[in-house]
């Protein structure tokens, strides 16, 4: 399978998400797995980071304090990066949102809780794009 | 239909008529000039008399009695009249009729201000729980998250080390016990959108042979591993409503089906029919069945029959008012029929056309 290939390259994922035991549960899992992992556990961080670095995947969460997952997707919604957007949220969305999500460019939304396996398909799925 | 105004004049009229015409007569046929004049002069004075005394009192009776009709109607259009004024109307019940008709309106009026209140303070109450249910939604399903990861990742044990026997145990009971009560944060989440009208429907152009179809991809593995017979059999029709929530629907049916046919020779089929204006779909199973009292309690909230006899698997007596909720916000009718120990066969009727899908999003 010519898939392994892409499946066995390591990624750099950005994790966004205010809550810590998530943040380090996917990124343990993630890092188990070979890949790289950075961790932003509030939106400003997470936006300057994301600004400054490349990822190949980015995992969004939408509630935070302060920035939220909204503000940072209004904020670079002109970039090439909100193809690399996973939303992982454990809040409602409404099919309006759903359908701005697609508007823009972001073609995952995963609501928590997440299989963790799931998770780890869509990461391979959105970096193979790049 | 007469008017009072024209009795009085009818009767008071001809009164006078009769009373003026006998004075006339006694002047024509007495000899006595005199006295026939004065006859004739007292007559005409009478009869003037009532006619002029029943203009006044028709004038007090009924003007009184139109004003009050005219307020009758202004009140009944606007819960409003205009202000009592202490009007001199000649005829005390009237005027006692209008003081009452007054000190009603105002109670009323009074008490429909409260209502307009108490409705507002109602709409205040259901945001907040609104409000309360999303922040509770979201609080629920975080934690459950590291939980479930966790538990998948030790149960790699390629990565994270092997665990004995004991330990493999422990942790699919645990996992067990987080998936079910990942459901129950699911299905209470579902069941209060539900109570507060706060459902998400979509409606979309479906092919009822497509959603079976769906539906029996999804439950045939399961169906094999519990060695249970799932058999589909549906028409096609088009139908305007939501795939997502008819697939919830079965779900919850199939689930509970799967739950109570025989360990051995369980049967299940599933489809859908045309009838009328709508089509029927439906879950039938050759399990032990549901009493006739029964059923009539299986679709209330938390309710299970004999919970702790027959079932196979635990559950928390959501799934059918779950059911039912859903199929009402499509504007259809769940029922079902069932012969204990034969089987059960449970129905949901849709509209074809969506008749104005309730659209309950915030
Ligand atoms: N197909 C069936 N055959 C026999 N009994 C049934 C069937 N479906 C439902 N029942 C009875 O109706 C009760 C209510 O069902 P319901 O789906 O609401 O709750 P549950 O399955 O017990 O729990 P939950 O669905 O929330 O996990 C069940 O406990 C069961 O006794
Ligand atoms: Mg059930």
């Amino acid at each position: 399978m010519s898939d392994l290939t892409f499946i066995k390259k390591e990624l750099t994922v950005l994790i966004i998400d205010d809550n810590e035991q998530i943040t380090k549960m996917i990124s343990t899992f993630l890092r188990l797995n070979n890949h790289k992992c950075i961790i932003a556990n509030d939106g400003e961080y997470g936006l300057e980071i994301l600004q400054k670095e490349q990822f190949n995947v980015i995992l969004l969460d939408l509630a935070m304090p302060e920035l939220d997952g909204y503000e940072i997707l209004e904020k670079i919604r002109s970039s090439d990066k909100i193809s690399k957007i996973i939303i992982l949220t454990a809040s409602n969305i409404t099919k309006e949102n759903q359908q701005k999500f697609k508007e823009i460019g972001i073609k995952t939304i995963l609501q928590k809780p997440v299989d963790i396996d799931v998770l780890l398909e869509k990461i391979t799925t959105i970096s193979k794009y790049q | 239909m007469l008017k009072i105004k024209q009795v009085l004049f009818l009767m008071f009229g001809v009164t006078s008529f009769i009373i003026f015409y006998m004075g006339f007569l006694s002047f024509i046929t007495t000899s006595d000039e005199l006295m026939g004049t004065i006859m004739l002069g007292f007559s005409g004075i009478v009869s003037l008399g009532t006619l002029i005394g029943t203009f006044y009192i028709s004038r007090n009776i009924t003007t009184p009695i139109d004003e009050l009709i005219t307020k009758m109607n202004e009140f009944s259009k606007n819960n409003k009249t205009t202000k009592y004024t202490e009007s001199n109307y000649g005829i005390h019940e009237l005027q006692y009729l209008h003081k009452n008709f007054h000190k009603m309106t105002d109670m009323v009026g009074k008490t429909i201000e409260k209502e307009k209140k108490l409705n507002i303070q109602l709409q205040e109450i259901d945001k907040r729980k609104i409000e309360f249910m999303s922040m509770m939604s979201h609080e629920l399903k975080t934690p459950i998250m590291p939980i479930l990861g966790y538990i998948q990742l030790l149960k790699k044990q390629e990565l994270l080390g092997e665990l004995n026997n004991q330990q493999l145990d422990a942790l699919n009971e645990i996992h067990l016990a987080t998936i079910r009560l990942q459901k129950l944060i699911q299905d209470i989440l579902t069941a209060q959108k539900i109570d507060l009208e706060k459902l998400n429907i979509t409606k979309d152009m479906l092919e009822s042979k497509e959603v079976i179809d769906l539906v029996y991809k999804a439950f045939s593995p399961i169906c094999k591993i519990k060695n249970v017979h799932l058999e589909k059999n549906s028409e096609n029709h088009q139908i305007v409503s939501d795939a997502d929530r008819i697939c919830q629907v079965f779900s919850n049916l199939i689930s509970n089906a799967l739950e109570f046919v025989p360990e051995r020779g369980g049967k299940i089929e599933i489809g859908s029919y045309e009838q009328e204006k709508s089509i029927v779909f439906f879950v039938k199973d050759n399990g032990h069945g549901i009493s006739f009292e029964e059923q009539q309690n299986i679709f209330k909230k938390f309710y299970q029959v004999d919970a702790s006899l027959k079932r196979k698997k635990e559950g928390s007596g959501l799934g059918l008012s779950i059911c039912e909720g859903i199929v009402k916000a499509l504007n259809g009718q769940i029922w079902v029929e069932s012969q204990v120990n034969f089987g059960t066969t449970f129905y949901f009727r849709l509209p074809k056309k969506a008749i104005q899908i309730q659209h309950l999003k915030s």
